[in-house]
C-alpha cells in the first residue's frame, strides 16, 4: 500500500480563505469522491476524536479521494465567527471544497449535524452529487436558539419575573447565560428590518432537497444514534412522510451518534458512511 | 464584590467582547490566499501550512511568520486528545496576534492527533516531546528568528517547560497546566464515568484502572487512553522545571477567583529557582477541559480567549534580549 499522502491547501473564497486537506487515494483509484463535511460546534475538520482524519485516511486505503475542510473562522480557516446557525448554512464552503473532486466520475457527500445541513443545501451545485450520508442532521428552528429568537415578548417577561430567574441574576453563570439569551433576542428584533438572509433553511426546504435528490437518483442515508435527541427530526413533519415512503435508508446505531463519545460508537459510525460509499462505488462499477 | 458591581462587570464585558469580536472579524478575514498552503493578511502577515515531519510520518505544522524580520520564536504546545479542540482556536488566536507584535509563531499538532500522522493510542508525553523538539528545529531554520519561549495549555504545559529545559534562557507560559498527574488521571475517569452515567451504565475509577492495566487501553469519551500514555505521566515529576533565570506567565482558567494551592507551591519554587514568574488568573467556568464539546461560541468569544491572549502576547513581546 502506497504512503499516506495528504494536500493542505486554503481554497480562496469572497470573504475569506478556507482551509482543506485532500487525501489520496493508497489503493488503485476508484474514481469515487468523498467530501466529509463537519459539525459546526466543533474546531477544526479533524473533528471530535480526530474521527474524520481517520475515516478520510480509511476511505483513501479503499481507493476513493476525500476532503475535509474547515468552516469559515473555525479550524485553521482565518476569519472570526460569533456562532453557527443551523438556519443559515455555509453553501459556499462547500461548493468550494467539492471542487477539489473535480477529476472524480462522483462524488459522496458526507454531513454531520451542521455539515449535513450545509452539505443538503449546497447539493444542487454539486453536478456529480451520487450520494449523500447525513449523520445526526437536525431540523433548523427546533434548538434552543431558535425558541429564544421565536419566544415572544410576554413569554419572556412571564419568565423573567420567575423566582428562579430572579435568584439566577445573582448567580454569575445564570447571568451570562440570560445576558446571552439577551443578546440573541436582541440580534433576532434588528434582523426583522433586514434583508432576509439568501441561505435561510427551514425545515421544508430541508425536506424538499432530500426529496430532490433521491429524484435524481443519488442514494440517501441518515444515521442517528437511539439516544440522539435529533432522531426526533424523523417523526416531525414533512420527514415523517418522507421516512416512510422508503426513499432514504435510515440507520439507527445504538447509542449516542450526536456526541460520538465512544470508540465503539465511532466505528459504526465509519462503518456505516463507508458501506454508504462503497454502495455507490458499486452502482458506479456496474 | 457586591451585586451591582458584579452585574456591571458582566455588562462591560459583554459590551468589550462584542467590540473585540467585530474588531477580529474584519481584519482577520481579509486575508487572501499567496500560495496553496499559504494565506496572507492585510497587515502582511503570513500564516503557511507546513509538513514538519519525516518522510511517511508527516507532523501537521502551521508557520506564523510576522510582515517585519521577526523579533523571536514562540513554539505552542497543544494538549493531546480532546483537551486539544477546546483549545486550539485560542492558540490560533494567539499565534495571529503574536504575528502583529513581530513575533514569529509556530503551532502543529504531534503524531496521532489533529491532522498529523499515527494513531492516537501511540501517544505519550515522549512522543509529544520528541514532535516538540523536531518542530522546533524546523521552524528555527525556516523562520530565521531566535527561539524565545514556549507555551502550552494543559499537558501542553508540562511539555513547554521539559521543552524549554533543553534550550536555555527560553521563556514558558503555562495556560492553566496539568502539574498533577493522579489528578488528571481522576479527571479523565470521572469524564468517562459521568459520560457513562448519562448513558445509564456505571463504571468507577477502580474498573477504569484494571481495564488500563488488563487490555492496556481505555475509552474517554472516544479518545484512547494508553498504558503507555499513563505511565509517560508518571515517569517523572509533571512540575519539573528547569532551573533559573528565566521569564515565566502562569496563567489559571478555572472558577477559582485566587490562584489554587498547588498552583501558588510551583510558582514559588520556580520563583526560588530564579524564575522570574507572572501569574494571571482569570476566574470562568471552564472546568470541563476533556469532556467540553465547546465550539467557537464556548472557547474563543468568552472573556478567557480574550484575557489569555493578548497577555501572553504582551509577556512574550516584553521578554528582554530578543
Amino acid at each position: 500500500m502506497a504512503h499516506l499522502s495528504e494536500t493542505f491547501l486554503f481554497l480562496e473564497l469572497e470573504d475569506a480563505p478556507r482551509f482543506a486537506v485532500v487525501t489520496h487515494p493508497t489503493a488503485p483509484e476508484s474514481g469515487i469522491g468523498v467530501l466529509l463535511c463537519n459539525g459546526g460546534w466543533i474546531s477544526g475538520s479533524w473533528y471530535f476524536n480526530r474521527f474524520y482524519v481517520k475515516l478520510a485516511r480509511s476511505l483513501a486505503s479503499a481507493g476513493h479521494l476525500v476532503v475535509r475542510f474547515d468552516w469559515f473562522g473555525s479550524g485553521e480557516s482565518p476569519g472570526f465567527l460569533r456562532s453557527f446557525r443551523l438556519d443559515e448554512p455555509f453553501i459556499e464552503d462547500v461548493v468550494a471544497a467539492a471542487t477539489q473532486l473535480g477529476s472524480c466520475r462522483a462524488i459522496v457527500g458526507v454531513g454531520y449535524c451542521f455539515g449535513a445541513t450545509s452539505l443538503l443545501a449546497a447539493a444542487n451545485r454539486i453536478e456529480r452529487l451520487a450520494g449523500a450520508v447525513l449523520v445526526s442532521a437536525v431540523v433548523p428552528g427546533s434548538g434552543p436558539r431558535a425558541r429564544a429568537t421565536k419566544a415572544t415578548v410576554r413569554t419572556l417577561m412571564r419568565s423573567a419575573v420567575r423566582l428562579s430567574v430572579i435568584k439566577g441574576w445573582f448567580n454569575p453563570n445564570a447571568r451570562r447565560l440570560y445576558l446571552k439569551w439577551f443578546r440573541v433576542r436582541i440580534r433576532a428584533f434588528f434582523q426583522r428590518f433586514r434583508q432576509p438572509a439568501p441561505n435561510v433553511e427551514s425545515r421544508v426546504s430541508m425536506a424538499k432537497r432530500l426529496e430532490s435528490l433521491t429524484d435524481r437518483g443519488a442514494l440517501v442515508k441518515l444515521i442517528y444514534g437511539e439516544n440522539d435527541s435529533n432522531l426526533r427530526t424523523l417523526s416531525l413533519e414533512p420527514f415523517a412522510t418522507l421516512a416512510e415512503s422508503g426513499k432514504l435508508l435510515i440507520e439507527v446505531l445504538p447509542g449516542d451518534v450526536e456526541g460520538s463519545g465512544s470508540l465503539e460508537i465511532q466505528e459504526s459510525i465509519s462503518r456505516a458512511i463507508e458501506d454508504a460509499v462503497a454502495a455507490v462505488t458499486r452502482s458506479y462499477a456496474s | 464584590m457586591s451585586y451591582g458591581t458584579a452585574l456591571t462587570f458582566d455588562v462591560i464585558w459583554f459590551l468589550v467582547i462584542s467590540m473585540w469580536e467585530q474588531e477580529l472579524a474584519a481584519e482577520w478575514a481579509r486575508a487572501h490566499v499567496v500560495r496553496q498552503n499559504l494565506v496572507r493578511d492585510p497587515s502582511g502577515a503570513e500564516m503557511e501550512i507546513v509538513d514538519a515531519g519525516t518522510p511517511g510520518s508527516p507532523i501537521f505544522a502551521v508557520l506564523h511568520r510576522p510582515a517585519n524580520p521577526a523579533r523571536g520564536l514562540v513554539v505552542v504546545c497543544s494538549p493531546p486528545y480532546a483537551e486539544a479542540i477546546r483549545n486550539h482556536r485560542r492558540e490560533l488566536l494567539f499565534a495571529w496576534l503574536a504575528t502583529q507584535s513581530d513575533l514569529a509563531v509556530v503551532r502543529f499538532h504531534p503524531r496521532g492527533a489533529g491532522h498529523s500522522s499515527g494513531d492516537a493510542h501511540e501517544i505519550t508525553l515522549g512522543t509529544i516531546q520528541r514532535d516538540v523538539e523536531s518542530v522546533t528545529r524546523f521552524a528555527s531554520e525556516a523562520l530565521e528568528s531566535p527561539l524565545i519561549g514556549f507555551v502550552g495549555a494543559r499537558l501542553g504545559g508540562v511539555v513547554a517547560h521539559r521543552s524549554a529545559a533543553l534550550c536555555p534562557g527560553t521563556a514558558v507560559a503555562w495556560w492553566q497546566p496539568v502539574l498533577d498527574a493522579t489528578a488528571f488521571m481522576r479527571e479523565l475517569f470521572r469524564a468517562r464515568m459521568i459520560g457513562d452515567l448519562k448513558q445509564g451504565s456505571n463504571i468507577n475509577a477502580r474498573q477504569l484502572n484494571a481495564q488500563l492495566d488488563r487490555e492496556g487501553m481505555v475509552d474517554i469519551l472516544g479518545s484512547p487512553i494508553s498504558l503507555a500514555f499513563r505511565n509517560s505521566l508518571f515517569e517523572r515529576p509533571l512540575d519539573e522545571a528547569p532551573p533559573g533565570p528565566r521569564n515565566g506567565l502562569f496563567v489559571q482558567m478555572s472558577r477559582q477567583p485566587t490562584l489554587q494551592k498547588s498552583f501558588g507551591d510551583f510558582v514559588a519554587s520556580l520563583r526560588e529557582r530564579a524564575w522570574n514568574v507572572d501569574t494571571l488568573v482569570i476566574p470562568d467556568e471552564e472546568t470541563w477541559w476533556f469532556g467540553a464539546r465547546g465550539g467557537p461560541v464556548e472557547h474563543e468569544i468568552r472573556r478567557i480567549a480574550m484575557r489569555v491572549v493578548p497577555e501572553t502576547v504582551d509577556f512574550f513581546d516584553k521578554i528582554e534580549g530578543h
